[in-house]
């Protein structure tokens, strides 16, 4: 395990623009080895821009970025040597099989022999496709494809991962799983920095960034985010019938909760979800109403994006 | 960084897909083939038959030069241009490798590649009754000349996949470069030729090579003319040098940038 004061990552006013619209406005950031740093932003916001800069693959206008001390504009090679970028879009060749893909990326690497049979093998097990190693990646799906993309990631001496959108195209369960493969590979001391638009991928991250044209407009963990921005948790409620008394009645229960109609149910927007809960239920019962379901529901990471940024995570920069 | 080892690593991968790829195998070697045995039967019915030999030995040459063009000049601008689709310079520009010798290993693929497929053709064309008049010390001349040949051809694969921006936009362009080339100065001797178009075959490094190979393993008078003077020599192994520079000036610059 290495120390968690390392610092991994230093990013100083990077700013870059594409045909003078500024893209990356004195964007600043700073990572240690213990960090699992979740980005987040809309479409245009300059997530993969900025990825790619600090991954060392596109040239910034303006600023620094060190990477173990070692400056990616003048020092690269140094530089590449601690870093494992997973692009966005799928990139080992379908034509050959998960084991010859790392092979490929291990003799690039220059492993030696030895070193690349011990290591493919281990990271075939991290992430478990040991029994598909010898099959066509374009076998393979969506998840088992960033895995392996992952482990290429990790075949050198990667001392920070760039991850970018790597959930986009998987399914929940998948997603899941891949999220929880990341937060084992950064307790084991790697540092891990992702770019996403969904807020579920942030959740499971020690430290989220809001991102907005260039920029980072809110930093922290998620619990701390969710207290800065005041938006409340939800009690989702399935209740028969559904009539104007039972609005009045929800509506009094608490001057802090905001009650919305929806359509297959009704939500409670309240600060305190686990202390209401049992009144709510007390105070149905005693007026005969029929609870079918209720459920608590915490803010996801989207709304608080909105709150803050006035910016919906799923629109696009103009 | 590992010299060796990046330029082991590229060619090992490619020639993987090269020969997994059922249409790289289709396009630069079985096209070759099939026109290798219907060429014959729909346009050389009225050669004389004493001359039906060297006219297959003719062809068999002509055949492979187009082989190697369309690995080089297709297949490979296609293979690259597909890389790049899937972000794969991407992810190799933030590793510690270099362009040119990460190119290198690809060029060593098309070498190999084109060297399999060759034989299979020569073999074949001996099969179909093809003869040439080649001593063992035509060999070593032969196979350099092929290697300008594969050199120029994959010059301008490289310039192709710098400009175009996908991978089929790639192999179009690639085939239809191979089939002027083809049809303008390797398809016909040099004496069937217009007037018009010779000029052009002495300024193309691919047709004054063919036409090099044809001569020395067919003879001069098949083709028309002394293609070993000092002004084609000097043409073919200058524009070679250029065009495969700039090539990998070009794909350095442009297929590793974003």
């Amino acid at each position: 395990m290495k120390s968690s004061s390392t610092i991994v990552l230093e990013a100083h006013e990077i700013t870059k623009s594409y045909n003078e619209k500024r893209v990356l406005d004195n964007f600043s950031l700073e990572i240690s080895s213990s960090d699992f740093f979740v980005l987040m932003g809309p479409n245009g916001s300059g997530k993969s821009t900025l990825m790619s800069i600090l991954a060392g693959t596109n040239p910034m206008d303006r600023g620094k970025v060190m990477i173990l001390g070692h400056d990616i504009s003048h020092d690269e090679l140094k530089a590449r040597q601690h870093i494992g970028y997973v692009p966005q879009q799928h990139f080992c060749s379908d034509f050959l099989t998960g084991r010859e893909n790392l092979q490929y990326f291990a003799d690039l690497l220059g492993l030696s022999k030895s070193q690349a049979k011990k290591r493919i093998p281990q990271l075939l097990q991290m992430m478990g496709l040991e029994d598909d190693a010898d099959r066509n990646v374009r076998e393979y799906s969506g998840g088992m494809k960033k895995k392996l993309e992952v482990a290429t990631a990790l075949l050198g001496d990667a001392q920070i991962l760039f991850l970018d959108e790597p959930s986009t195209g998987l399914d929940p369960n998948a997603r899941k799983e891949f999220l929880m493969l990341l937060k084992s590979i950064n307790e084991q001391g790697t540092a891990i920095l992702l770019v996403t638009h969904i807020g579920e991928d942030a959740e499971i991250a020690n430290r989220v960034g809001f991102m907005l044209e260039g920029r980072i407009v809110a930093e922290g963990t998620p619990q701390k985010l969710k207290e800065m921005s005041g938006v409340k948790s939800s009690i989702i409620l399935d209740v028969i019938p559904r009539t104007d008394e039972l609005l009045l009645l929800l509506g009094g229960i608490s001057n802090d909760c905001i009650v919305i109609e929806r359509n297959e149910s009704i939500e409670l927007s309240c600060e305190e979800p686990n202390e209401m809960v049992p009144l709510i239920m007390d105070k149905l019962q005693r007026s005969g109403f029929n609870m079918r379901s209720i459920e608590t529901q915490p803010p996801s990471l989207e709304d608080i994006f909105y709150s803050l940024t006035a910016c919906p995570i799923g629109g696009e920069v103009a | 960084m590992n010299i060796l080892s990046q330029i082991r690593a590229s060619f090992v991968r490619s020639m993987r897909i090269f020969t997994r790829d059922k249409a790289i195998i289709g396009s630069s070697i079985m096209l070759p083939i099939f026109f290798l045995l219907v060429l014959p039967l729909v346009l050389f019915q009225n050669v004389p038959a004493e001359y039906m030999p060297l006219t297959r030995g003719f062809l068999v040459i002509a055949m492979i030069t187009l082989l190697i063009m369309s690995t080089a000049i297709s297949n490979l601008p296609g293979s690259i241009a597909a890389d790049r689709d899937h972000d794969l310079y991407s992810k190799l520009s933030s590793m510690p490798v270099h362009p040119v010798y990460e190119c290198v290993g690809r060029i060593i693929t098309v070498f190999v590649f084109s060297a399999f497929g060759s034989v299979i053709v020569l073999l074949l064309g001996f099969v179909l009754g093809a003869q040439y008049n080649v001593t063992l010390i035509d060999i070593p001349l032969i196979l350099g000349i092929a290697s300008v040949i594969t050199l120029t051809s994959v010059g301008v694969g490289l310039i192709i996949v710098g400009f175009t921006k996908s991978e089929s936009a790639a192999a179009h362009v690639g085939v239809a470069i191979v089939m002027f080339i083809y049809f303008l100065g390797i398809a016909f001797p040099y004496s069937e030729l217009p007037e018009l178009l010779r000029p052009l075959v002495h300024v193309n490094p691919i047709c004054v090579g063919n036409n090099m190979i044809a001569a020395l393993a067919i003879g001069e008078d098949f083709i028309g003319y002394n293609p070993f003077n000092i002004i084609d020599l000097t043409t073919m192994l200058t524009l070679t040098g250029l065009v495969i520079c700039v090539g990998l000036y070009i794909y350095s610059k442009y297929c590793w940038k974003r």
